[in-house]
């Protein structure tokens, strides 16, 4: 089965939550984002975001941290169907990363991924490159993230 | 502090390198990215990868830290509303799967102490 059989184009699958507690936005941003809005509530308050936040890229990871465990669980559910599940691999990238708001000390982020397409490689018989939407909202129901990441599929 | 005016197009900042530990390799899969080239040597042999493999998010976060120890903290910055395009071109491997050096008579510290050194 390919991914853009199990997916059709443009249906979005909530993939899992995230809450980012402040000592978990801290302890990622101590070793790979240490700005003071990242580090320190006081700090935090008198920068533009107006409170202490998440590194972009602890909500990137956020979105991985979600997928994994989804895409398993979508493995043994086709598996238990008697269906091979699409066999992924690793991702060239993304492109198109947008950080679209805070995300705070205590915010609940629910991510999602929504198939965009397919496109078969010429130098690999059988491989594809998909393109995949990500995105995260907040408990508000407010974007806070959207990319459009590659993903391998092998035959 | 730096303003967006001290930053021309084009300019070049080189940052320091950044050796890869097996062991922070797996800390940050294990929490983020838990797939099998992610977590071991095994994982990843039977990979597309090869071997034990940052994840492209380790990989990115550790950018942003080289970029924190480079020069953002010393600008006007509050923020990034994104990146445009990321392209996690090679694998990385965490530096005890580096090959060392091949012997060479320029070599002036021991073999043991240039095998990390080489890997950046």
């Amino acid at each position: 089965m390919k991914l853009s059989d199990l997916h059709p184009e443009g249906t979005r699958e909530t993939i899992g939550t995230v809450i980012f507690t402040a000592e978990d936005i801290i302890h990622f941003a101590e070793k790979f984002d240490p700005q003071p809005f990242h580090l320190d509530a006081e700090l935090a308050k008198q920068s533009l975001f107006g409170g202490l936040c998440a590194s972009g890229w602890h909500t990137c990871a956020g979105w991985m941290k979600c997928f994994v465990p989804y895409w398993v669980g979508e493995m043994n559910r086709l598996a238990a169907e008697g269906i091979v599940a699409p066999k992924l691999g690793p991702s060239p990238g993304f492109h198109d990363m947008r950080w679209l708001q805070p995300v705070f000390a205590g915010d609940t982020i629910t991510y999602s991924v929504t198939f965009v397409a397919a496109k078969d490689l010429e130098s690999r018989s059988g491989w594809r490159i998909n393109t995949i939407l990500c995105e995260g909202e907040n408990q508000d129901g407010q974007p806070v993230i959207r990319f459009e990441s590659k993903v391998i599929e092998f035959p | 502090m730096l303003y967006f005016d001290d930053f021309p197009a084009g300019k070049r900042f080189d940052f320091k390198p950044m050796k890869v530990k097996a062991e922070d390799v797996i800390a940050f899969a294990s929490e983020f990215d838990p797939q099998p080239m992610h977590l071991s040597e095994d994982g990843g042999k039977a990979s597309i990868l090869g071997g034990l493999a940052a994840s492209g998010w380790h990989t990115s976060a550790m950018m942003m830290r080289m970029l924190c120890d480079s020069y953002i903290r010393e600008t006007a910055s509050e923020g990034s509303p994104g990146v445009d395009s990321m392209e996690w071109k090679r694998r990385c491997l965490p530096a005890i799967r580096c090959p060392a050096p091949a012997p060479s008579s320029r070599r002036v510290f021991p073999a043991q102490g240039r095998r990390s050194e080489s890997c950046g």
